[in-house]
């Protein structure tokens, strides 16, 4: 395969794959076969997503507003017959 | 619920249900009573006033009993809820640790982009609930097209990647037999085992997590019910149609929510969607009819299911709940076209119940309801005959003026009452809407009391004009169905369509032709009795008696203009606070973000993504392929086939076994790889 030829092809494709990942050329050094290409995106992945879930919800929780309890915001506003 | 309190609610909806009829009846027998009395009067053939009777009973029992209800609707919804006992509510409680809840999400051809945002929003949403684990999201994919079924993927993936705590699970039916129904029917077989309750959605629903929750808790605390459907309120879409539309049913639903809660109670209806259901209880007794073609109707399963399911699921003895105190949101058509399309469909699925109802075990009250479902469809026609017969009734007067003029003085009374009935059903509705809204203190979310009051107007005028289209529309499709004609059920435009004038007049020509004969006929056969004699005799103008034709006329010969100006997007309309809704005001929270993100996935999944961009994308190839199952036997019999080929030269069926099979999808990716 040409890009376990070319490391820096390699790195791009892997750079594609884990776009979020801060990836240096050392980081690579040991794949060496397609199966560790695989191997190496399964694990970052994985990491990579629970972190990403972490910042989504804190950036979910600080701005935006909270439904109440609306049903009883709702009946405290009748004015009842 | 024990069967000494369901006895209890049950014998209370049905004093309310007789109560609500005795009503609409002394209503409608009062107003049959004054019109049968000018037609004796007026010396008609008994071929005549039986007929026009008969029309009259039954457009005006229909209308009566909306009038009875919504009075009732605003009583029920200015109860404050601790004082309702009957409501479910009160029992709600947790989740018991094991209890699994389905959010599904059946496609079909749709904006997966739009689909995603709402998964998004209401995934986001969910984390404020303390048991948001066990809520898991399904998107039951019937797609056919290959490239629509890449976006979805993608999407999916995209979702995963951004809540990786949030289960979401995708499912692409390789064979979309009976469509919609086919697709539930699939998941029930697949996965009902680990769920207890699902809740239905549409492609265009957001559900707030309050209510999600809310719903599953009733559940939980109810075991007697089956369906709890959730109140439905449109949003987003900002044609003038879409805001018009939004504003009436934002005005007016509220009160008839709660009209349909005070009376039906445990008995209410399911629309299909935004509601939650027992799963055991639905797969056990929902399993829908095949039906065999006859006449006009066609074969295979019923295509409106909800009013059939919720007939099955009560008689089997499940109660049906339509809380209006629980909140929903969907979108709407935004145009003419694609309303009537939607009507279309429901029309045809309508027209089932008339042969469902005959079904074993469905009870009296459910096949009732069934058939008034169905017949509701019919009414255009009795519209029709009406205007016929009025049409004759306009004709005695000016053959006869002396005779009316007498009737019209000695009879003054009857006729007073019958205009004052006229403006009080016209007046009634906007009063109690109105006195609803400022009670509730919610006019600032309709922009303020004068302005509803204007927008309320306003709609009452456009209802005037638009009627004349419905009913033609309505009859027309009603003739499709009478002669068999196939309907498409494809996928549902949801978009902002602002149409072309080509559209509108493909839409509206006929009728503005038969306006045109309508027309010449009034003014050239039933006005050319409107002689000066008549005039002096019975001291009344030309306009009077017109005033009764201009919206049918006006409404049918501008029809193209009606359907073409209401498509638009009016600024000055939006500016001035006409037709505001109150998510306009105040958006709830996943009405918002689901905006927001879905301008965030038409920039993450464009709709240029098509199944070699899939193929060929290492992001999406390391997140699929461990999701894929591994078949040895069709990869050989496969590579036989599509030997040498690239991918776009694959066919749509070797795509989806290359998007099905683990080594093929490997091997076309590593071929292609970027």
């Amino acid at each position: 395969m040409q890009i376990l030829r070319n490391k820096d092809l390699l790195f791009s494709y892997i750079a594609k794959a884990l776009p979020n990942l801060e990836l240096t050329h050392s980081d690579l050094e040991h794949i060496t076969s397609w199966e560790d290409v695989k191997k190496f995106t399964k694990r970052h992945i994985v990491a990579k997503s629970e972190h990403e879930n972490v910042k989504i919800f804190n950036k979910r929780f600080s701005n935006a507003h909270h439904p109440t309890d609306s049903l009883k915001k709702m009946v405290k506003k009748y004015v009842f017959f | 619920m024990s069967s000494s309190e369901r006895q209890n609610w049950e014998a209370v909806c049905k004093k309310r249900v007789f109560l609500g009829r005795i009503l609409s009846l002394m209503l409608v027998t009062l107003l049959g009573l004054g019109t049968a009395a000018f037609l004796v009067l007026y010396n008609y053939s008994l071929y005549v006033i039986v007929p026009f009777l008969v029309c009259y009973i039954a457009l005006s029992y229909l209308g009566a009993t909306y009038i009875v209800g919504v009075w009732f609707g605003i009583f029920a919804s200015l109860k404050p809820l601790e004082k309702d006992k009957y409501n479910p509510i009160h029992k709600a409680r947790a989740l018991s640790k094991d209890t699994l809840t389905a959010i599904i999400m059946p496609v079909y051809h749709e904006d997966i982009r739009r689909v995603s945002a709402a998964i998004c929003a209401m995934a986001e949403d969910l984390q404020s609930i303390a048991q948001h684990e066990q809520f898991h999201f399904f998107v039951l994919s019937d797609s056919r097209n290959i490239d629509l079924v890449s976006q979805e993927l993608y999407a999916i993936e995209k979702i995963k990647e951004m809540y990786p705590t949030t289960t979401i699970i995708y499912r692409h039916r390789i064979y979309n037999g009976d469509a919609k129904i086919g697709n539930i029917s699939d998941f029930i077989k697949r996965f009902s085992p680990s769920y207890k309750y699902m809740l239905m959605l549409d492609a265009d629903s957001v559900v707030p997590a309050h209510s999600i929750d809310l719903m599953a808790r009733t559940m939980e605390g109810n075991d007697n019910i089956g369906i709890v459907q959730a109140d439905l309120s449109m949003v987003m879409r900002n044609t003038l149609y879409s805001r018009i539309s939004k504003f009436i049913s934002s005005i007016s639903l509220a009160v008839g929510s709660f009209r349909q809660y005070f009376f039906y109670m445990g008995n209410s209806y399911y629309y299909g969607h935004n509601a939650i259901i027992r799963v055991q209880a639905f797969a056990k007794h929902c399993s829908l009819p095949i039906l065999k073609r006859k006449g006009p109707w066609g074969a295979g399963r019923p295509l409106s299911h909800d009013y059939v399911e919720a007939a099955l699921l009560g008689s089997a003895g499940y109660e049906i709940w339509s809380l209006p105190q629980i909140q929903s949101f969907e979108e709407l058509p935004t145009n003419f076209i694609d309303d009537f399309q939607r009507e279309m469909r429901w029309m045809y699925g309508s027209m089932t119940y008339l042969r469902v109802l005959f079904l074993r075990g469905i009870k009296p009250f459910h096949k009732v309801r069934l058939f008034t479902s169905a017949i509701t469809y019919i009414n255009p026609l009795f519209g029709w005959i009406f205007l016929l017969l009025s049409s004759f009734g306009i004709i005695y007067i000016f053959k006869h003026p002396l005779k009316s003029l007498i009737i019209m003085t000695k009879f003054k009374f009857i006729f007073g009452f019958m205009i004052f009935f006229l403006i009080f059903s016209i007046v009634s509705h906007g009063i109690i809407y109105l006195t609803y809204i400022h009670k509730t203190r919610k006019s600032y979310l309709f922009g303020g009391m004068s302005k509803a009051i204007i927008s309320y107007v306003f709609c009452v005028i456009y209802s005037i004009f638009v009627s004349p289209l419905y009913m033609c529309q309505l009859t027309k499709m009603l003739l499709c169905w009478a002669i068999s004609k196939k309907l498409h059920w494809g996928t549902q435009n949801r978009d902002d369509r602002s149409l072309e004038w080509s559209e509108a007049f493909s839409l509206t020509g006929w009728m503005v032709l038969l306006g045109i004969i309508l027309c010449y006929i009034i003014n050239n056969v039933i006005f050319s009795y409107y002689t000066p004699h008549v005039q002096k005799i019975l001291r009344i103008g030309k306009l009077p008696f017109m005033i009764f034709y201009i919206p049918l006329v006006c409404g049918m010969i501008l029809s193209p203009l009606i359907v073409k100006f209401t498509s638009s997007h009016n600024d000055l309309i939006r500016r001035k606070n006409i037709f505001v809704s109150p998510q306009e005001v105040e958006p709830a929270f996943v009405v918002s973000r689901t905006e927001e993100l879905v301008k965030m996935f038409y920039k993450i999944v464009p709709p240029s993504i098509d199944f070699t961009f899939l193929i060929k994308s290492p992001w999406f190839f390391h997140r699929y392929f461990d999701k894929l199952a591994s078949r040895p036997h069709k990869t050989k019999f496969w590579l036989r086939k599509i030997k040498g080929k690239n991918v776009e030269d694959l066919t749509q069926r070797e795509k989806y076994v290359v998007l099905r099979t683990r080594e093929l999808w490997e091997k076309f990716h590593v071929e292609n790889m970027e």
